[in-house]
């Protein structure tokens, strides 16, 4: 392996400018400006964290017991070391697209005297460093889980740590591999398209995969589980074919201090400093060639007089006056939808999503129609049902970035929105229309799904339909409203204007307290009240209603303060 | 056309004074070049003309407009340039501007005839279409010069705009500066080239450390400066003194 002088500064300085340390030391405690914000952020973060990890602890403890009742607790940590995978893989792809190809710091690294392979590995590393939140997330309740069931001495939690520091680096890797071959090999005339293609293309691979080894009927869960266990069949041999350190990764944990536990530990360790030599091989071979042949102007010249007079005709031709409200519209739908990192890391969550719901149900007629006579329509589990696909589409609406980071994203193309003679609520608006026509894409498929397979009556249909949209009409609002009060307009990668963007995450909390409220005031309502389901949704839709039109209000008439604040 | 008074803005609380007390006009039918030395404020005082950032104390008006009270009044009065212009690379230059001709409310027919001139002048004609990431600084620069004419605003405010054009463009623009305040209008430039504010400018304000140290003709300046003949001259005498 050829030596890789730089890694660390370089690498050093791109966690610094990705995760914003030196501007966070600055304005926390330099400047000590806005001091609050960073608690109150982590805080409600870690409420939510918590909760979520609860409920993940709960899971787990299922799992582990399910698979200790069979003799083989450790199960759960294949599931989760797969889970791990699966999203590492995914999200990272997005990213590696992005940190690779897009960030504003390659005109300044590419000229220095840095090997290809050295720049691929510092930007790795930064994409690896921004995984560990999820890993820890996903892995931790099991390995807690694990522990109280099973037991777990000092060197079981060892094997975890060091398990949990490789877990993303092989799906990473793996990731990056593909970006660097596709950006490579693909058209560099339609590359932003043919890039969110491939990537679409992979993501659906590797999802039917997980798909169709996950089609385990109901009632053969545990014959399912004690052949996987047994090697017979399914997971662990599929994933063993497919991908051997996730097996070497569990026995890792939940043999540890065994000499097979040890050894899977080491295959599981050489396996990742293996892989890393293979993407400094790759990224030295392949990473310039991409990344300049994406950077290259590929426009036509036209070379006679004669093509130039038809290409001014053309051009003037396509000149024409259209409304300011369209054109606003135009552009936010333009910016967006033609950038990659903006679809693939603010889009394709609330896309893939609904894909898998619909993927999800799309169960053999035979065990649809078992499944749907046990469901009384008109009765509560179709009240229950309406709810919860409301609830999805406002969920999705909740992982959609449009309108969350719909000031941040301009940048530093701030100054033509500031410049232009518009008034800030009608360029609001534009916002809100664009973010509401991006959440009927999400929305569509969920209800269609719901409508298809459980055949609810046309009313209730219409009622998750009416009431999801406007609970994501109110996170909406209130997103693009917290954006246009604190936006991050100092981003150095698209990126980053939307995965490092904290107004991301605020838009958990308040989908949190709205799914929070609406289960109370449904309560209240049937249980309270003694309201039936049509009549209790009817009121949710008209107190969902007044709360988006409350939202509408105050961020339109906010836009002319909140802009005005706005420096350049 | 422009009028700024007692204008002053500070950064960092107070600490840095990019712009003191800056009172200066721009009749219409004038080319007003503004000088000064880097970081002296000229940046500044164009982005608080354009609405970019909001001065602590004083007026700017356009037009007789006031830009605080009636900004978008004001800013369709105003087509500005900036030095180094960041525009949607995302899209194609056509639709840049068709975006900016929408949301200034530019005829389709005005719009034609205006970009048919400039895409001749800046040699554009054949990159429209493309997207705006395809282009060269140059090119950028020339669409955002186009763009700034496009609504045929009154006052034309341009940070810097010989910077990215080649020599030919460069002459070109000059005279249709000069052909715009012929017909009434007034164009408000900072330039580093004093060749080309000397040639080209009506009247120059030199600005240093936020304070304008000088505005006049060139006569009137050469007489400020003790004579010297040269606005390369009058520009150091000047900066000097005031930092003397």
């Amino acid at each position: 392996m050829p030596a890789f002088t730089g890694l660390w500064p370089v690498l050093r300085t791109s966690l610094n400018t990705t995760f914003g340390l030196s501007a966070a030391r600055y304005r926390y405690l330099i400047k000590r400006e806005r001091v609050w914000e960073p608690l109150v952020i982590l805080g409600s973060l870690g409420v939510l964290a918590a909760m979520f990890e609860v409920m993940m602890y709960q899971m787990a403890s299922g799992l582990v017991t399910a698979g200790a009742q069979l003799g083989q607790p450790g199960v759960a940590f294949t599931f989760a070391l797969l889970a791990t995978l699966v999203l590492v893989f995914i999200f990272g792809l997005f990213m590696v697209f992005s940190v690779f190809y897009f960030s504003t710091d390659l005109p300044l690294l590419v000229p220095l005297p840095l090997r290809p392979g050295t720049i691929v590995l510092a930007k790795f590393g930064t994409i690896l460093a921004g995984q560990y939140l999820g890993v820890v997330a996903v892995l931790a309740p099991t390995a807690l889980a694990y522990a109280r069931l099973a037991g777990g001495g000092p060197l079981y939690w060892l094997s975890v740590v060091l398990v949990l520091v490789l877990a993303p680096v092989l799906p990473l890797i793996l990731a990056s591999a593909l970006a660097l071959v596709l950006m490579r090999v693909i058209n560099r005339r339609h590359r932003d398209l043919l890039m969110i293609i491939a990537s679409l293309g992979i993501v659906a691979a590797v999802l039917a995969f997980q798909i169709s080894i996950a089609q385990v009927p109901e009632d053969q869960v545990a014959e399912y589980l004690r052949q996987l266990l047994a090697g017979q069949i399914g997971l662990v041999n599929l994933v063993g074919r497919g991908f051997p350190p996730a097996v070497w990764a569990t026995r890792a944990i939940t043999e540890a201090g065994t000499l097979p536990g040890t050894g899977a530990l080491a295959a599981f360790t050489a396996a990742s400093v293996a892989g890393l030599g293979v993407l400094a091989a790759l990224g030295e071979r392949l990473f310039y060639g991409g990344l300049i042949g994406g950077q290259e102007l590929a426009r036509r010249r036209p070379a006679s007089g004669e093509a130039v007079a038809t290409a001014r005709a053309l051009a003037l031709k396509g000149l024409r006056r259209e409304e300011a409200l369209r054109a606003l519209y135009r552009r936010e739908w333009r910016l967006f939808m033609r950038h990659p990192l903006y679809v693939m890391n603010g889009f394709m969550a609330s896309v893939i999503v609904p894909v898998l719901f619909v993927f999800g149900l799309a169960v053999p007629r035979a065990e649809l129609d078992m499944v749907t006579s046990w469901v009384p329509l008109g009765g509560d589990i179709t009240y229950y049902a309406t709810l919860a696909v409301a609830g999805l589409v406002a969920f999705l609406a909740g992982l959609n970035t449009t309108a969350s980071t719909s000031v941040s994203r301009e940048g530093r193309h701030l100054w033509i929105s500031k410049v232009i003679p518009v008034e800030p609520w009608r360029m609001v608006q534009a916002k809100i229309l664009f973010a509401a026509v991006s959440t009927l894409v999400s929305a569509a498929p969920v209800v269609a799904a719901y409508g298809v397979f459980l055949r609810p009556p046309a009313g209730f249909l219409a009622a998750s339909a009416l009431l999801g949209l406007l609970g994501s009409a109110v996170l909406l609002l209130l997103g693009l409203l917290v954006d246009m009060a604190r936006p991050f307009l100092t981003w150095t990668n698209p990126q980053q204007a939307v995965k490092s963007n904290l107004n991301v995450v605020l838009q958990m909390p308040m989908a949190a307290a709205l799914f929070v409220g609406a289960s109370a005031l449904s309560s209240w309502l049937r249980g309270g009240l003694g309201l039936g389901g049509p009549a209790a949704l009817a009121v949710i839709g008209a107190v969902l209603a007044g709360l988006a039109a409350a939202a509408y209000r105050v961020t339109v008439s906010a836009a002319g303060r909140l802009y005005g604040r706005l420096e350049v | 056309m422009l009028s700024l008074r007692n204008v002053s803005k500070s950064y960092r609380k107070g600490e840095v004074k990019a712009v003191d007390d800056l009172t200066l006009e721009v009749p219409p039918g004038e080319i007003f070049g503004f000088l000064g030395p880097n970081g002296a404020g000229k940046t500044t005082t164009i982005k608080m003309v354009v609405g970019l950032l909001r001065p602590d104390t004083g007026t700017i008006t356009v037009d007789g407009v006031d830009v605080a009270r009636d900004p978008v009044k004001a800013k369709r009065r105003i087509g500005y340039c900036p030095d180094y212009p960041d525009l949607y690379e995302k899209l194609t230059g056509l639709e840049y501007l068709n975006f900016i001709g929408d949301v200034f409310g530019v005829p389709t027919e005005t719009r034609r005839r205006i970009v048919g001139e400039l895409l001749e002048m800046f040699s554009l004609q054949d990159a429209l279409t493309d997207l705006i990431q395809t282009y060269s600084h140059g090119m950028k620069q020339k669409l955002a010069v186009i763009a700034a004419v496009m609504p045929d605003p009154a006052l034309l405010i341009l940070d810097e705009p010989m910077t990215g054009l080649d020599p030919k463009s460069s002459a070109l623009f000059k005279d249709l500066m000069r052909r715009r305040c012929d017909a009434g209008k007034a164009v408000f430039f900072s330039t580093h080239i004093l060749d080309v504010a000397e040639r080209v400018c009506d009247r120059v304000g030199i600005i240093n450390r936020g304070r304008l140290v000088a505005q006049g003709t060139m006569e009137e300046l050469r007489a400020m400066a003790r004579g010297q003949d040269t606005l390369e001259r009058i520009f150091l005498e000047l900066t000097e003194e005031s930092e003397g």
